[in-house]
């Protein structure tokens, strides 16, 4: 029996201040890094290291952690 | 073929950093389930009056994700907000009064304990309601049910992919923000939105 269809994502017509393409190109370029650092077996280095650049991994929250990026505006209920 | 109503989601919800973990996490999930997550942040610099934006955006969703868990007393004013209930009301006002495609809203009410709404908001009994305990996989995992129901011909990634997805989404967060050149505390619901519908459209659930 055919399995049902996988849903497809829906774009939103508003990117902000970003283009599509320039969404599209950064979301490729962040995931070429993330799957070569993959391929190297590489770990990130940590953000305490002295004179380092922070990595991707290195400053970004783990798994299940508080989302870093809030929306502009803020409303508390 | 879907509508933007059809496929509308509006996320009624606290705003502040304190509830931003699950408000990335029901975003993520509205897209990951292929629907269109939309909330009063949109066109925030567009003028438009806050509760006319609000009534707007009900009125295009047919579906409604309502977080009353922020009930607690502010420290400084000693009164409770009341802006989720009040949005809640219009949404389920707009299912109850409205005509065509308006009585086919369906909501789903978040609160973080169970049972907690019959203590100050018992009318709402009858409701899609449940409990997140303040924890994105429980949030993801009753967004996704709701969605679910309301699809019959397509498939759905599970919960625990989703949260996995979502999580590697949020590992690249940081690095997405530095390439759009954007500092990640001043990114727009509107563009986190479009980062996250790019990012899943990049990374498709393996079949």
């Amino acid at each position: 029996m055919a399995k049902k269809p996988w849903r497809t994502v829906q774009f939103s017509e508003d990117t902000g201040r970003f283009t599509r393409q320039q969404i599209a190109d950064a979301v490729r370029v962040v995931k070429e890094r993330s799957e070569a650092r993959k391929k190297n077996g590489r770990r990130p280095r940590t953000a305490g290291t002295a004179g380092a650049e922070r990595t991707d991994e290195a400053s970004a929250p783990k798994p299940g952690d508080v989302a870093a990026a809030p929306a502009r505006a803020k409303r508390e209920g | 073929m879907t509508t933007p109503y059809e496929v509308g989601v509006f996320i009624n919800c606290p705003f502040d950093a304190r509830y931003r973990k699950l408000f990335h996490a029901t975003v993520f999930t509205v897209s990951d389930c292929g629907f269109q997550p939309r909330c009063a942040l949109e066109a925030e610099d567009g003028g438009e009056e806050r509760i006319r934006k609000i009534k707007r955006i009900i009125r295009e969703c047919r579906y409604g994700i309502h977080d009353i868990s922020r009930v607690e007393v502010d420290a400084k004013s000693r009164l409770p907000r009341f802006n989720m209930p009040l949005e809640l009301g219009l949404f389920l006002g707009a299912q109850e009064y409205g005509v065509d495609e308006q009585k086919e809203k369906r909501s789903l009410v978040l609160d973080s304990v169970p049972y907690r709404y019959q203590k100050f908001c018992s009318d709402i009994a009858g409701q899609d309601i449940r409990a997140h305990g303040d924890r994105p996989v429980k949030a993801v995992g009753a967004v996704r049910a709701m969605l679910a129901t309301a699809l019959g011909g397509f498939r759905l990634p599970g919960p625990a992919r989703i949260m996995e997805r979502y999580s590697a989404f949020q590992v690249e967060l940081p690095a997405l923000c530095r390439e759009t050149g954007v500092a990640i505390d001043e990114l727009q619901f509107v563009e986190l939105r479009a980062l996250i519908e790019t990012w899943i459209a990049d990374h498709p659930v393996a079949h």
